[in-house]
């Protein structure tokens, strides 16, 4: 292959893609916003969308829609306080995402509002508190003792909850301690965990999903973590674990070739000038 | 029987006069590039002394060779397993230091120089960095005893000498010297082949001499370190191993190679050998004691139809097998035993041998003259001033038996031919001394003709080598000219 | 369409001009494959750059293999947590030995006169993309734990989608900058290798363990004779 012809095939793929997220808006909305959001259902991870409509203007929906981040860092008012309600939480970035396609979105929205909320409602009355057996394979599952079902990775490879012994767990993702809280509660996470919808999360688990009674086990693991407190990272014990295998690891070169040469012309002027001159 | 011819060498110790011709030759030649500067494939060394690089003759520190252990035969410095672990630092390399760091002098300074009150000089600067150095150590720094308490006390031949005998090395009008030239001996053992992990080296099949092949060598260093005589050298500046060639070029169109050439003393000759490689390995298992003897069992009898035999079937060409028959090496060596070969105790089976020096003493005194009629011929053998201990350990593998009788051979035929020409020895002493030396008046006249009346056409007997048809026949000669030996003809590939 | 370029095109060219300019390189001028190995210029200080040097970044390098090979068996191993910290710290023990040789070896070759006389532009910029490239990795390996699994997780599915030639670059996406860096500079290192001293690496002796000790050549063979 040449360099002109892996070019070539890197934006026929990149066209591919943008093909693809040619959809109708309301495969869109449950794709991208129906694992946070509900359309008179109340609030999950983010808030509930009924009368969205009203509340904002068109302009800034669709702007806020195509790059969340980008609003906020623009230091919009309404944009802050958003964020601020939802504990610092930021509307992950949808990839691809149009004007277009937010547009559309929009329009969906405010006529499923009309149409007296289509989308999921609240599923009966509150369920049973979880049982400690539950919270217990949550750990299991979360700290990767027990598989994912569909061959998820262990969440313990990028996630911290401050309940884990030792070095603890990753920190390539955010902390989990108080997930619970953040995200809606056990509905909120359901809803999350069912489709994650962060670009992160859902490049790993769309195509390998969490069951039902795992997501059922994490959401009681995390419940149970929520009350505790979050933990720093242990970057310096790790770091310091690290730098005394190495010091240890030289001491033992030095061991296994101590007999290496070092020179003997050196030397034999050397033991000659502290002998002196006979 | 696998008979194979092998160009070998021997060196007449009591010839060299220690007036480094042939190193400047080689240098010349061959090493006067970039990175080989401080490169001396031919060096002679002052006896007793450390040579060069520094000790080389330690195997304690530099870990040349090989050695037996449970009945096999092991690179002393890195062996197969060992070569995994160490090709990143190799321990048994010796560094720049233990050579010299080679230099000039900033002559253009002469000219240059601004004016002022004083003369201007020369200061030595280095060829490595190009900054002024201290020279601490050069190819032949001990040179005539030169730093004696330094070097030549530190001479590891100097094992199992006397206290009296060490003493008298360096007490005036008693100490004594010889000269050691040394090239690469072209050994049939040769551990910088065996321990080459890129397979760089190689013996050539036809005539023995060990080559490294320059666009395979990769720089691992191991052969630097496995040569127990220190003759593989690294180019620091190509990145490549170098050693001497035997002048093959010269050799493959009928001369002799640079330092045989230049030789003022005619020391060097050079000839073909036939030996039998299928009993290398076996020979090399020997105990020490017995090396020397094996190792010339080894070189088999040109004139014998059996082994001319052999060597037909084994494709040699009767032009070589004729030049082995008028070799002198094969005199001196098989014939005489008078050639013995360097630290054979090494195992690497070196093809350079050398005849043991008899100066300075040749007669014994009594009363202060000179007895020519003593009925002990030989002690004064042990009583020279070079003692035979240490020529045992240098020649011998510590053995005192193969250095003897090649000194009382020697001093056999010095006496018979005093007895033909000045006529103070009588006849009939001198057929007793050659009798006791196991030699014949035949074979004295013989010895005292190739040793003194050499000609050029008797010291190197050079087999025809018909490399260039071989060449023609696989390769471009242009190609060949960059797969063989040393030199380049593309970058050292230091930068882009 | 910046991620693309970088993540879906860069490893191509990469690859490309590493195939192309190293075979070229062995054919034409093999000479110049070398390790240049300097210690007979300067021995102490060699040994306690290279040899932390070489053999940390064989662990890390093997690491990141078996992750890009087997990132299955990698997950299994790493089930329990205490397996995976000891991974986690033994990879980083290799990382910090590679990071300690190699500023001991850029130490050694700009304080030694004699060294800096061998070294070439090339081979500054070789340490400079290796010090970039390891110290970043040390500092991935710390700042975002454990990358023994999330490698595996991510960038395994990634490399394999390079080496099927479908790159798909969305589970390396949204990875932190620090890990971004790490895998464009071993893009431009691989890019650059073979232009530089460390083609070495491709040349590591191979038959000699099996090899008859002694190597014969004859003329009119081809191939170097095994002696007796």
């Amino acid at each position: 292959m040449t360099v002109h012809g892996s070019i070539g095939f890197s934006c026929a793929m990149l066209f591919l893609a943008a093909g693809l997220s040619a959809q109708s808006p309301a495969e869109d909305y449950a794709q991208s916003c129906a694992m946070c959001h509900t359309i008179g259902g109340g609030p999950l991870a983010g808030p509930d969308l009924a009368g969205m409509s009203s509340r904002r203007e068109r302009a800034w929906l669709v702007r806020f829609i195509v790059d969340p981040q980008a609003v906020i860092d623009s230091g919009d008012a309404t944009a802050k306080a958003l964020v601020q309600s939802y504990q610092g939480m930021v509307m992950p970035a949808i990839p691809d995402m149009t004007p277009e396609r937010a547009t559309a979105l929009v329009d969906y929205v405010r006529q499923q509002e009309g149409n007296g909320g289509a989308a999921k409602t609240a599923q009966g009355a509150a369920p049973e508190p979880f049982t400690p057996q539950e919270a217990e394979r949550g750990e299991a599952l979360f700290s990767g003792l027990e598989p994912f079902e569909a061959g998820g990775t262990a969440c313990i490879a990028c996630h911290d909850t401050g309940g884990l012994p030792l070095l603890g767990g990753g920190s390539l993702g955010p902390s989990l301690t108080h997930v619970f809280q953040r995200l809606g509660g056990r509905k909120g996470l359901e809803t999350w965990l069912a489709s994650p919808p962060t670009p992160a999360m859902a490049s790993l688990y769309r195509r390998k999903p969490f069951s039902e009674q795992e997501i059922t086990a994490l959401i009681a693991y995390f419940e149970a973590r929520a009350a505790g407190q979050a933990k720093p990272a242990k970057h310096a014990d790790f770091l310091l674990l690290g730098s005394a295998g190495t010091v240890l690891l030289l001491f033992i070169f030095h061991l296994l070739w101590r007999e290496r040469f070092h020179g003997v012309r050196a030397r034999l002027v050397r033991q000659y000038r502290t002998r002196g001159v006979q | 029987m696998n008979v194979r011819s092998q160009i070998s060498m021997v060196f007449h110790l009591d010839k060299c006069i220690g007036c480094h011709t042939c190193s400047v030759a080689c240098k010349n030649v061959w090493t006067d590039r970039k990175g080989a500067e401080y490169m001396w494939w031919n060096n002679v060394e002052t006896k007793p002394g450390t040579g060069y690089p520094t000790l080389w003759e330690d195997q304690e520190e530099y870990q040349g060779g090989w050695e037996v252990s449970d009945g096999k035969l092991r690179l002393k410095s890195t062996s197969k397993k060992k070569i995994v672990f160490n090709i990143f630092h190799n321990p048994h390399m010796p560094s720049i230091d233990d050579y010299y760091e080679p230099w000039t002098y900033n002559y253009e300074h002469l000219f240059d120089a601004p004016a002022g009150d004083d003369q201007p000089v020369a200061r030595p600067i280095s060829q490595i960095t190009g900054e002024l150095v201290q020279i601490e150590s050069g190819p032949n720094w001990d040179d005539d005893l030169g730093g004696s308490p330094v070097y030549a006390a530190n001479d590891p031949n100097l094992e199992g000498l006397s206290e009296e005998q060490r003493e008298q090395l360096s007490s005036v009008e008693r100490l004594v010297y010889f000269y050691l030239p040394r090239i690469c001996n072209h050994c049939l053992n040769p551990s910088c082949v065996a321990s080459c992990p890129s397979g760089a080296l190689y013996k050539r099949g036809q005539d023995g001499i060990v080559l490294v092949d320059q666009n395979r060598c990769r720089a691992w260093r191991s052969c630097i370190a496995a040569c127990p005589y220190k003759k593989v050298y690294y180019n620091w500046f190509a990145g490549k191993a170098e050693k001497c060639i035997l002048c093959y070029p010269r050799l493959e169109t009928g001369q002799a190679p640079a330092c045989f050439h230049s030789c003022v003393g005619r020391i060097r000759y050079l000839g073909v050998l036939l030996y039998d490689a299928s009993r290398i390995e076996e020979v090399a298992l020997k105990k020490d004691s017995e090396l020397v003897e094996a190792h010339r069992s080894l070189i088999l009898d040109p004139h014998d139809p059996e082994v001319i035999a052999a060597a037909r079937a084994a494709g040699i060409d009767e032009g070589v097998l004729e030049s082995a028959r008028k070799s002198p090496v094969f005199k001196f060596v098989k014939e005489w035993k008078m050639a013995l070969p360097p630290h054979i105790e090494y195992r690497t089976m070196p093809m350079l041998f050398y005849v043991p020096p008899l100066s300075p003493v040749i007669s014994s005194r009594v009363n202060g003259l000179v007895d020519f009629d003593s009925t002990d011929f030989f002690h004064d053998i042990d009583e020279s001033r070079v003692p035979v201990r240490f020529l045992a350990n240098l020649l011998g593998a510590g053995e005192e038996r193969e250095v003897r009788y090649a000194l009382r051979k020697q001093k056999a035929v010095r006496w018979w031919r005093r007895a033909q020409t000045a006529g103070d020895v009588s006849q009939e002493t001198a057929l007793r001394m050659l009798e006791e030396a196991d030699c014949t008046p035949e074979q004295a006249e013989a010895i005292y003709q190739l040793t003194s009346l050499c000609t050029f056409e008797d010291r190197f007997v050079i087999p025809p080598m018909h490399r260039e048809q071989v060449i023609e026949q696989r390769q471009s000669p242009r190609q060949a000219q960059s797969s063989a030996g040393f030199g380049f003809t593309t970058g050292t590939g230091r930068s882009i | 369409m910046f991620d693309t370029l970088l993540f879906g095109v860069l490893p191509y060219v990469a690859m490309f001009t590493f195939f192309l300019v190293t075979i070229q390189r062995y054919r034409q001028r093999s000479f110049s494959y070398s390790s240049l190995s300097s210690q007979f210029l300067e021995n102490r200080k060699h040994f306690w750059s290279l040899v932390p040097f070489h053999y940390g970044i064989l662990v890390v390098l093997t690491g990141h293999i078996v992750a890009f090979l087997f990132p299955r068996e990698l997950l299994a191993f790493n089930s329990r947590p205490v397996r995976l910290y000891i991974l986690e710290i033994a990879a980083l023990t290799g990382g910090l030995m590679t990071l300690v040789g190699l500023m001991s070896a850029i130490f050694r070759r700009a304080t030694t006169a004699k060294i800096r006389t061998v070294t070439t532009v090339s081979d500054w910029l070789v340490y400079a993309m290796l010090t970039l490239q390891v110290a970043n990795g040390v500092y991935v390996a710390v700042v975002h734990p454990w990358g023994s699994s999330w490698f595996a997780a991510s960038v395994s599915p990634y490399l394999w989608s390079l080496a099927r030639l479908t790159p798909d670059i969305t589970t390396i996406a949204p990875l932190p900058w620090g890990v971004k860096l790490h895998i464009v500079n071993a893009y431009l290192l691989i890019g650059f290798f073979p232009f530089t001293r460390l083609v070495h690496v491709l040349v590591i002796p191979n038959v000699y363990l099996w090899r008859k000790p002694q190597v014969v050549r004859w003329p009119g063979r081809s191939r170097p004779y095994p002696a007796a």
